[in-house]
């Protein structure tokens, strides 16, 4: 429960808002670098942090990020000439380059210096692991990227999936952190029995205990929440999970230990969502939970490219479940209750988003009832706000900012002897990366 | 080492009640409401502790 005031300071992220100050400060995964495949193509219209932006690979195939309206009189440069390392808006024909220098004005005359005066809003950009990243921020150097394992891949050793919602930030990357919800949502109807052997992700103990108690422990990257349930009569099944600041969620499940969301605010009411993993993308995609792949052209579920993306400012990464078909329910799938569909009857991840979107766009947190399983949600919330406030009124570097390593830590689900304590048993597996990195001489 | 912080004030016709949050590293949270120089028991759910905090200052929480 917050109120309007903590309420409005966790989500709003626009220029000038204490969260939207904070996130700036941290290098954000702003788009696929697959989204501008090549020198010249067509530009992308970009939310970021509520401004409207327009990505757009230069002739050299370095990346811009320019914002939409052009500096003389505010047309979109999504209609602009991309052509010869610059941005040319079609209006006027003023040109600029991927660090927003003005570089050809031809409308004005030619003894004119006007065009050395003139610099449109840009930000710096960089690539890595299939990702264009961005930086907001106002330093001068800026901080290093977050040495997220998975995306420190090389090509073929990794996959993006990405899908957009309709909220706010805040609510989506809750529901990542709240991992309790799985075993409703997403498995309601399914029986432990149903579980293939061999089951890594030890799975089936979700299914067998649907309540768990948690642990939580605030870290340097931000917060870490255990939770636990019975699992054999003398062991104990631990799912370890972390929030790293300022938008990423590292959720347990064997196969996902080096894999990361990140939940990027378009603007203070759309948010874009990125899961990345250590799996090679031409491997099959893992089975949904039932339902149809797709729907008038559209997956239900995750997005693995660019191609069904449109142009419009909220058309990248779209599904095909949304509050205006109610998320494709499936009324007879929810009554016979059987597989991932059987619970809630929503097809791919239209159950997430039904379940987030339908809080209300940006949902209000007055008259919620948080119980034992929202202990992670309550630090995390806890350590956004208290970190804002303090960069707000003293500059406090941001937790994590200038530390990329602690982006190394990974996430993990395992069996433990009954009365050990998983945050603190499980330290060793959680730095496992870093220690390899150090090993190696990173 | 246990840190215990004020986290809300809840405020009706009956007084003010304060929820108290309790952290301790690797361990689950737990709540006290205090009201008139009273502590409550410790509750387990944050939920839990506006409930009370509600009816003790006299409105719906």
């Amino acid at each position: 429960m917050l109120s309007k005031e903590e309420n409005e300071l966790l989500t709003r992220v626009g220029p000038g808002t204490p969260m939207g100050d904070l996130m700036r400060e941290y290098w954000m995964p702003a788009l696929m670098s697959e989204e501008l495949p090549a020198p010249d193509c067509e530009q992308v219209r970009l939310k970021l942090l509520g401004e409207d932006l327009i990505a757009f690979r230069a002739t050299n195939g370095e990346v811009g990020v320019i914002a939409n309206s052009c500096p003389h009189r505010g047309a979109s440069l999504f209609y602009g000439r991309n052509e010869d390392n610059g941005l040319r808006c079609v209006y006027h024909g003023w040109k600029f380059d991927a660090q927003g220098n003005c570089v050809d004005m031809p409308s004005e005359p030619p003894e004119s210096r006007f065009i050395d005066k003139v610099k449109a809003i840009t930000y710096r950009t960089q690539e890595r692991g299939g990702f264009v990243w961005v930086y907001m921020g106002a330093r001068e150097t800026p901080p290093p990227l977050p040495s997220l394992v998975a995306n420190m891949q090389p090509e073929g050793a990794y996959t993006i999936n990405a899908y957009y919602t309709e909220c706010n930030w805040m609510q989506s990357l809750e529901g990542d952190y709240d991992t309790s919800h799985v075993s409703f949502l997403h498995a309601g109807a399914r029986k432990p029995e149903e579980i293939e052997e061999p089951d890594v992700t030890f799975e089936k103990y979700a299914l067998k205990t649907r309540w768990a108690r948690h642990f939580v422990r605030d870290t340097d990257f931000g917060c870490t929440s255990g939770n636990n349930r019975p699992a054999e009569e003398d062991s104990t099944y631990w799912r370890i999970a972390h929030f790293l600041f300022p938008f990423y969620a590292m959720i347990p499940a064997s196969f996902r230990e080096k894999s990361f969301i990140a939940v990027v605010p378009m603007d203070d009411e759309n948010s874009m969502r990125w899961h990345v993993s250590c799996r090679d993308r031409s491997e099959p995609p893992r089975p949904g939970f039932g339902g149809p792949v797709e729907v008038d052209g559209l997956p239900t579920s995750f997005h693995r490219d660019a191609s069904k993306n449109g142009t419009g400012w909220y058309d990248r990464f779209k599904i095909a479940g949304n509050a205006r078909n109610d998320y494709l329910i499936d009324r007879e799938a929810q009554r016979r209750r059987q597989g991932g569909l059987g619970f809630s009857g929503i097809p791919g991840r239209g159950q997430d988003n039904g379940m987030t979107e339908s809080m209300g766009v940006i949902y209000k947190r007055d008259q919620e009832h948080l119980g034992v399983t929202d202990s992670g949600i309550i630090r995390m919330r806890r350590r956004l706000a208290r970190a804002a406030i303090a960069f707000r009124e003293d500059g406090t570097p941001p937790p994590g900012v200038d530390s990329p390593e602690l982006y190394m830590v990974q996430s993990i689900s395992t069996l433990l002897p009954n009365g050990v304590n998983g945050i603190e048993a499980t330290q060793d597996h959680q730095w496992a990366n870093l220690r390899g990195a150090e090993m190696a001489g990173g | 080492m246990a840190e215990e912080d004020k986290i809300e004030i809840i405020a009706g016709p009956n007084g003010e009640a304060e929820i108290y949050e309790i952290y301790a590293d690797n361990q689950p949270l737990t709540y006290t409401v205090h009201f008139k120089g009273s502590v409550s028991e410790i509750y387990k759910t944050l939920g839990e502790a506006y409930l009370e905090a509600g009816r003790l200052a006299g409105v719906r929480t």
